[in-house]
């Protein structure tokens, strides 16, 4: 696996991760309307997952 | 003698040496020697304190007894997964593996705590020593390799609950084995160019062994197979099948063999509230006080994931560090944290290796330089890390000396923890504990022990076993253990327990004793004793209040 491909499966990572916190409200499960704090927590660090893939995607066919 | 150092000593050979450069010299050894001798001193203090844990003959913390209790069970070939709807409305709700090993023991010596205590101690050693000999695989330097290990045992969440009869650290012990090896068998494939699935199958056995020890090794099952298919894929891939078909068959075995019980007690019963609170303050105190070995880590991390091959140590840290945030699950705590903190105390060691080599190559044999430096700030990086996690009871004159040299309180001041009665005054408890307010790591006295023998004799007044939350004093004089208090709280509210016999049982005054000390029931169990019994006694153990209870 190359370090391109790395960065790529890491985005994808934080792309599920963001829809499967919003997948929970869609089966009625948490306390808040709109985006609660756990959820936010969430977010932000699928957001962070997915910086560091897109920072992987320059380094291309070095070996991870 | 490490080849720094030995460029160290050239340096002392050479005439009319400056007393800066003297320092210079000196100062890294003096600094490394201190480091070494904090990290030993928290091992004697660990032995210190596993020693006095194995003479103490109940509870210390509150689910031992019922490990204990697993591994009788086991030691009469029975099944501890169990029907918890009737009489003694008893189950585990843990894998087997950690009891099963103990049942030598118990068949010897009988149902003991030190066994299970002495065996989850042990585990830790291993687990030390695996961690040295993955940093001197790569550095090669006894001190270095010394202090990563040694880091792993002083920290006050592997001191807490190391020689406590609970399977946790045994789990981890297998996780750092497995992890160890899986690293040390993909470099000699890399290097040798053949496969050597022999080693690879140990590995295997080594993850199953952590799985069916607790469950929470599913995060490093998860890392060493991210690993794989990182350097790997296919074959990756075709090692999963088979592992994933053999953990899923021994799984089904288990769950036919107890008609279910084992899938309801291990798994559905575990699927308990996440406490949000709790988990950040657990993350915040974990990095309080692993601050060194964190940072070290996580810098070693960053490096590798952008200048180098990912290793399966770091894959393992990240991994561990996610799976933490299960410590805010009720129930859960600082233990969930000692898989990362294994994983870092690898890293840190891997990490400073890494930085001496760059320093050595810097500075050529110059006797005063890039390796100095790096030497001096290495043994204050330690030093500071051992200061983050002081502890010790200081009832050891010996220890409270030193306690009083270096700073540090000689005591604390600390409230009895009750559920039953009124609130007592804060009492001075000879244990200090940069965790804070810890009720895990003060050594049981023999105030503990004749507290413990007294809630004892209070049951064997009665003529039947007692409805008590610690399994000690039934265990004591020989009575059932009846029902697990935190097992049945997590049915009840999963909604798996038919608590009818139990309320009948207890309505009906059929237990002459019943002792709290948390009042970890369910609510209408707590009612039901509330109503048939009242509190004629209260006995302080390992700084709780116990009450002891009669029918009225």
């Amino acid at each position: 696996m190359t370090k391109r491909q790395l960065g790529l499966a890491f985005m994808a990572l934080s792309v599920l991760a963001a829809l499967g916190s919003f997948a929970n409200d869609l089966l009625g499960a948490g306390d808040f309307q709109g985006v609660g704090p756990t959820q936010r927590l969430a977010l932000l660090a699928a957001g962070v997952v997915f910086l560091v893939g897109v920072s992987l995607l320059p380094l291309g066919d070095k070996p991870a | 003698m490490s080849d720094e150092f030995a460029a160290l000593r050239e340096g002392e050979g050479e005439t009319a040496v400056s007393f800066p450069t003297k320092l210079a010299i000196y100062a890294p050894r003096i600094l490394i020697g201190l480091a070494l001798a904090a990290f030993v001193g928290y091992f004697i203090i660990y032995a210190v304190y596993a020693y006095r844990l194995f003479q103490f003959p109940f509870d210390y913390d509150q689910g031992e007894g019922f490990e204990l209790m697993d591994t009788l069970l086991f030691s009469q070939g029975e099944w501890p997964y169990r029907d918890n709807d009737v009489y003694p409305f008893y189950s585990s709700n843990y894998p087997p593996l950690f009891h099963v090993v103990i049942v030598p023991l118990v068949w010897l010596f009988g149902p003991q705590y030190w066994t299970g205590r002495l065996i989850s101690f042990l585990g830790t050693l291993i687990t030390a020593a695996a961690i040295g000999y993955a940093v001197q695989r790569e550095g090669k330097r006894w001190w270095l390799s010394a202090l990563a290990g040694l880091a792993f045992l002083a920290s006050n969440y592997v001191y807490h609950v190391g020689p406590l009869f609970r399977q946790h650290m045994f789990m981890v012990m297998f996780e750092t084995l497995a992890v160890v090896l899986m690293t040390a068998v993909i470099a000699r494939e890399e290097a040798a160019g053949k496969k050597l699935n022999g080693r690879l199958l140990l590995v295997m056995l080594l993850l199953l062994a952590a799985g069916y020890t607790k469950q929470l090794a599913y995060a490093t099952v998860a890392a060493v197979f991210i690993f794989f298919f990182i350097r790997q894929p296919k074959r990756a891939v075709l090692w999963a099948i088979p592992f994933a078909a053999v953990t899923g068959l021994i799984f089904l075995w288990i769950d036919w063999s107890t008609n279910g019980m084992w899938l309801l007690n291990t798994v559905t019963a575990n699927l308990n509230p996440f406490i949000r609170e709790q988990a950040i303050g657990l993350f915040r105190q974990w990095w309080t006080l692993h601050t060194v070995l964190t940072v070290a880590a996580l810098a070693f991390a960053v490096y590798q994931l952008y200048f180098e091959r990912l290793s399966l140590y770091t894959i393992w840290f990240v991994a561990a560090l996610l799976n933490s945030v299960t410590a805010g699950k009720w129930g859960a705590g600082e233990s969930y944290f000692a898989t990362a903190i294994a994983a870092s105390c690898i890293l840190t060691g891997l990490a400073f290796h890494r930085v001496l080599q760059w320093a050595e190559k810097r500075d050529g044999r110059r006797p005063v330089g890039w390796q100095t430096a790096v030497l001096t700030a290495m043994g204050l990086l330690f030093l500071i890390q051992a200061n983050k996690m002081f502890h010790m009871p200081t009832d050891v004159p010996a220890f409270r000396a030193i306690a009083a040299a270096l700073g540090k309180p000689t005591e604390v001041w600390i409230a009895p923890q009750t559920s039953c009665s009124a609130p007592r005054d804060p009492e001075r408890i000879p244990y200090v504990d940069s965790a804070g307010v810890s009720l895990l790591g003060r050594p049981p006295t023999a105030a503990d022990t004749a507290a413990g023998i007294q809630i004892a004799e209070f049951v064997a007044e009665g003529q039947t076993a007692a409805f008590s939350e610690d399994a000690g004093f039934n265990f004591y004089v020989g009575r059932d253990i009846v029902t697990n208090p935190t097992q049945l709280l997590n049915l009840y509210n999963n909604n798996q327990v038919d608590l009818t016999d139990m309320l009948a049982m207890i309505n009906s005054q059929a237990f002459d004793s019943v002792i709290l000390r948390a009042q970890f029931y369910p609510p209408p169990v707590l009612d039901a004793i509330g109503q048939q019994y009242e509190t004629v006694d209260l006995v302080q153990m390992n700084g709780f209040v116990y009450c002891l209870m009669r029918p009225r």
